[in-house]
């Protein structure tokens, strides 16, 4: 009789989730669901893709048939399972079976040592995918250009929100009040949604939510598929991008005061160029309420001194983009140097060079303005302490493993089968 | 009798290889349709075209020789680096790059009759209105003028579609709008010199006397006068400063957006100039040195017209030239790498790797054959020598060109070609030292000569000087050397690792192991160990890649295609690995992996440039995705070949001992 016979279940389950079977199955499932997101993510781009394969909504993944013929985009393979519950098994098979189950010994010790570090690599993923924000900073080295001299602040590439502000004499009253995306990014066709504002002597209700749109005249074209007139204006739907950071999104909107009239419906979209946002007068006060891309505060300020693009010699080839910029912390300034391959790590944040461009003003190649991706990311440096602990771990494993090769693999004398 | 069917079989496919491979060498190097007859073409002297060598040009943001400047733009027009015409008197001559550059330059009367143009596909000559010869072929620059403007036409109206949305357009209108851009180059050769062959009037006066440029820009600043007054005062200038003026323009403009000959006078401007920067420099007054201007106008006004005299003279005049320019790029330390380079052309490194590859082939040949003998000692010796030279002339250059580019030896695809050939080399190398066993010597100069044919053909496709810098976020010598590297052994290990399996399908199907199971474990050990380099190699690869884009781009991980390509070859080794580990795959199932794990590194290494999305995205044609196409069906049909002998084996063994059916298949 075998052992494994004799197994209790709970011992029988623990081999199961420790064993090499289960580990080779998900290493297999890994390849084969990032082989399908790498090629789906031409028909859908990267952002929807992403979130389709590797999100922890996605338990399980349905891979398009897009992959395998441009004529079978839209419909469905087989389903596999979801890549983070993938990588989440796999953490939990490679703590039992690579690290708790595993003999210990000078002759694992680098295998082990690997299994650490490939441990803390998903982590790490797993940290980024739940806490990680990311944004722009754009800045001028002029004021009064396009974009502000010094901020603090940086803009979401795809989260959005709607603002509402208490304007007075011309200038804002009170706090910026917020309405997250989470509130509306599920608002199909005719759905609505009253947001409740007890601070405000309104709510509003929202509807119809576009993750791309474009304000459009109906003088200059009519809608197509219903769409409510509002002023002469109607939001037009477009298809989203495959970079979905250049999406537009659009929300329709009401007022609803506290006597319970509601207002004419009003279209919110977000600006692709500056545009006055939406006004209403509710008791005699006067608040603006616009959708725009979400805005979240950095702990200091950032002025640009110096953007610097630099071109190899007749040609449009990018060599060097670098930014000289002013870190003002509590009234204290400090002189920082950013550029590609060399970011500014600063209080839980980074600052990496993105791009660079032309004021409005400027005709020379020479840049003014410079935007810069913020991060917040907790596991930041993480995959970089990871690699050293895997790298070191299988070389050492591969090099003992070719001692045994060369000085004792080489004794074994040969037979006839 | 089963061995020597085996021995065929494995010859005859080895004989395809190389067939394929010589064939492909041969017809690359000779020149499509009939041998054009250009009467009055006599060749330059070899002397002339040595000192043209190494005259310094910017272009494609670095200095380099003439020489590379006229292969790449003669690679991208005519589709190779030589052209075969037949010239004066029916002489056969073989023109070389700076040879045709010459003509273009110099001789324009002759090289609008040289068959430049290569026209893969004749529908583009058709819808221009061209007559056609066959549908690939080569033509003349007087072949096209016929249907010069409607080839234009056509050109404008397709990049008016690509502008919209590049997916829109058809193959033949590509090609339309390539050749259009290449009659433009042609044009702006052959026009480059006009001002200073025919003088400012494109000719001699009646009195004999032609109006050289030169001799106008000393008069520059009279004309700017003369112009700045009459926009004061709202009157026209006089006609003859008018015509003067539209001339002078002219010129400029036919000679101002290639071959930047000057350097700059002012130690921290980079770009050179060309002759039309200069021209319009002293018309508009913004050279600090006018004098120099003039003086370099006159220079190829000498140079241009001293043909008449004799090539001697002009060998003179160029020397001239070429001495001033390269006095002025020593002093802003420019010059350094021209000779080296112009040396690396010249050489043809490659040719010669991959004549000592084939000569390797031969002797894995003869040692297939002759066995242990001592015949089969000397061919054993023969393969390792030939090997090691053909190693030694990969190496050479890939160090050139590192020293060229100032930077780690991998940082484009091509590089990546001939770095991985020469690691495949050297990996074999070590797996015959460590093993001794000879089985991997046959294939590996094989694949070695078909990589060294790939890195030609890529070239010749790109039509692209690869030496050229790279953009900003790769700048980066510290991550070239460390990632880019590290990935790329890894792609040649995973690849070395599928041969070594392949030769142990070969060997155990057809017999020709003789059912040795030393041998069959030694080479089983060797996968086995380079799965694991591979995974080592790849996973640090990787992760450092992570590190610099997240240094670059603030992510450590983007799921770009590249990226992920990477991480499918970590995870199918650590798959092989723990199968292995599991006793879920034994020897067959190990090797079988083992060629998939080709598949997966030929996704990465190629198939990903053909997505058209991502940060390493080349965009590349996606036709030519075929190519990668056929890669896959030779690797499924030895995943099927092993599959099936596999099986047939499993089949026997029971047939032949029923009681045994305890023992364990191996799958």
């Amino acid at each position: 009789m075998s052992s494994s016979a004799k197994s209790s279940i709970p011992l029988r389950v623990f081999k199961l989730l420790s064993g090499f079977g289960l580990a080779t199955t998900l290493l297999v499932l890994l390849m084969v669901l990032t082989w399908l997101a790498t090629l789906e993510q031409v028909h859908f781009g990267l952002h929807s893709t992403l979130n389709k394969y590797f999100h922890y909504k996605e338990f399980l993944v349905f891979p398009d048939a897009g992959v395998i013929s441009a004529d079978l985009v839209g419909k469905r393979l087989p389903p596999l399972l979801g890549g983070y519950w993938v990588c989440a098994l796999l953490v939990l098979n490679l703590t039992l079976g690579g690290v708790i189950r595993m003999r210990k010994g000078w002759k694992t010790a680098g295998v082990l040592m690997a299994h650490f570090g490939i441990i803390l690599m998903i982590v790490a993923g797993g940290v980024a995918q739940l806490q990680e924000e990311r944004g722009v900073m754009m800045l001028s080295e002029k004021e009064g250009d396009v974009y502000p001299q010094v901020a603090d602040f940086a803009q979401s590439f795809t989260e959005t929100t709607v603002e509402i502000t208490e304007i007075k004499d011309g200038k804002v009253v009170g706090p910026v009040h917020l309405v997250k995306d989470a509130y509306y990014l599920d608002l199909e066709g005719d759905q609505r949604r009253t947001v409740r504002l007890p601070k405000l002597p309104f709510d509003l209700e929202l509807q119809t939510y576009l993750q791309n749109s474009r304000p459009m005249s109906a003088s200059s074209m009519a809608p197509q598929r219903g769409e409510p007139v509002v002023d002469g204006w109607f939001l037009f739907a477009l298809d989203p991008e495959k970079e979905t950071e250049r999406d537009t999104p659009g929300l329709h909107a009401r007022v609803l005061s506290r006597d319970g009239q509601r207002s004419e419906p009003f279209l919110l979209s977000v600006p692709v160029f500056p545009r006055p946002p939406h006004t209403v007068d509710v008791d005699g006060r006067t608040f603006v309420i616009r959708l725009d891309k979400r805005v979240w505060p950095v702990p200091f300020q950032v002025r640009l001194t110096d953007a610097r693009s630099e071109y190899h010699p007749n040609t449009m080839l990018a060599k060097k983009f670098e930014s000289d910029i002013v870190r003002i912390e509590d009234g204290r300034e400090s002189k920082v140097f950013i550029e590609m391959n060399e970011p500014m790590r600063h209080a839980g944040l980074t600052f990496y060079q993105r791009t660079m461009m032309n004021g409005a003003m400027d005709s020379e190649r020479q840049a003014t303005i410079s935007g810069f991706e913020v991060v917040r990311n907790p596991s930041d440096k993480w995959p970089e302490y990871s690699i050293y602990l895997s790298g070191f771990g299988l070389c050492l494993h591969f090099l003992m493993k070719l001692w045994i090769f060369l000085f004792r693999g080489r004794a074994t004398p040969s037979t006839k089968a | 009798m089963k061995t020597v069917v085996g021995r065929w079989i494995i010859f005859a496919l080895g004989l395809s290889a190389v067939g394929w491979i010589v064939m492909t060498a041969l017809r690359d190097s000779r020149p499509e349709g009939g041998v054009r007859s250009v009467k009055d073409y006599k060749p330059w002297e070899k002397e002339t075209i040595e000192v043209a060598s190494l005259l310094p040009i910017q272009d494609g943001g670095r200095v380099k020789p003439l020489g590379t400047y006229a292969g790449f733009t003669m690679l991208r027009l005519h589709g190779a680096r030589s052209m075969e015409i037949l010239g004066k008197d029916g002489a056969k001559v073989r023109l070389k790059p700076l040879d045709w550059m010459m003509d273009c330059l110099f001789r324009p009367s002759l090289a609008v009759d040289l068959p430049t143009f290569r026209v893969d596909n004749s529908e583009v000559l058709d819808a221009a209105g061209i007559k056609s010869k066959s549908r690939r072929d080569r033509y003349s620059y007087r072949d096209l003028s016929a249907g010069r403007e409607k080839l234009f036409q056509l050109s404008n109206s397709y990049r008016e579609i690509a502008r919209r949305d590049p997916k829109l357009l058809k193959p033949v209108e590509q090609q339309t709008m390539d050749l259009d851009g290449n009659v433009q180059i042609f044009e702006s050769l052959v026009g480059y010199l006009g001002f200073a062959r025919g003088g400012l009037l494109g000719g001699a006066s009646p009195e004999g006397k032609l109006l050289d440029l030169s001799e106008t820009m000393k008069a520059a600043g009279k004309l700017r006068s003369e112009m700045e007054a009459s926009r004061n005062t709202g009157k026209p200038p006089s006609s003859e400063v008018q015509t003067i003026m539209g001339l002078v323009e002219q010129a400029a403009n036919s000679s101002k957006n290639s071959l930047f000959f000057f350097p700059p006078p002012n130690q921290e401007d980079t770009e050179w100039l060309s002759a039309g920067n200069r021209i319009y420099h002293v018309f508009t007054g913004t050279t600090r040195e006018p004098q120099q201007a003039i003086d370099d106008i006159r220079s190829l006004e000498t140079l241009a017209r001293s043909l008449d005299g004799g090539e001697a003279k002009f060998r003179e005049e160029f020397a001239k030239f070429e001495a001033g320019i390269v006095s002025r790029a020593k002093e802003r330390g420019e010059y350094r790498s021209v000779p080296l380079e112009a040396d690396y052309f010249r050489k043809n490194w490659f040719i010669y790797a991959l004549v000592w590859f084939l000569l390797a082939v031969l002797s894995a040949g003869v040692m297939f054959f002759t066995g242990r003998t001592l015949a089969g000692r000397i061919s054993h010796w023969a393969t390792v020598v030939f090997l090691v030279l053909g190693l030694i002339y990969l190496v050479i250059p890939i160090v050139k060109r590192s020293i060229i580019m100032e930077r780690p030896p991998v940082g484009n695809l091509y590089d990546t070609i001939i770095f991985i050939d020469m690691a495949i080399v050297i990996f074999a190398l070590l797996v015959e030292w460590m093993t001794r066993k000879r089985f991997v010597l046959g294939i590996t100069p094989i694949v070695a000569a078909f990589l060294i044919v790939l890195a030609r053909r890529f070239e010749v496709g790109e039509g692209k000087d690869h030496l050229n810098p790279l953009i900003a976020v790769l700048r980066s010598n510290y991550w070239l050397s460390t990632h880019v590297i590290t990935i790329t052994l890894g792609y040649a290990s995973g690849l070395i690792t599928a041969l070594l399996s392949i030769v142990y399908v070969l060997l155990r199907s057809l017999g020709l192991d003789g059912g040795d199971a030393s041998l069959r474990r030694s080479i089983t050990r060797a996968v086995y160990g380079c799965v694991a380099l591979t995974l080592t190699l790849s996973l640090i690869g990787t992760v450092l890649g992570g590190i610099w884009a997240n240094d670059s781009w603030g992510r450590f991980w983007g799921w770009d295609p590249k990226e992920n390509g990477a991480l499918m070859i970590v995870l199918w080794s650590l798959a092989i690995l723990h199968a292995r580990l599991g006793g879920y795959i034994k020897e067959w199932g190990l090797h079988l992996a083992s060629i998939f794990g080709a598949m997966v590194v030929g996704f990465s290494w190629w198939h990903v440039n053909f997505l058209g999305v991502g940060l390493h995205n080349y965009g590349f044609a996606a036709e030519k995705v075929g190519a990668v196409y056929a890669f896959y069906a030779v690797m499924w049909t030895f995943i099927l070949w092993g599959g099936i002998a596999c099986w047939l084996e499993k089949r026997a063994k029971k047939e032949k001992t029923p009681a045994a059916v305890k023992e364990t298949a191996e799958v």
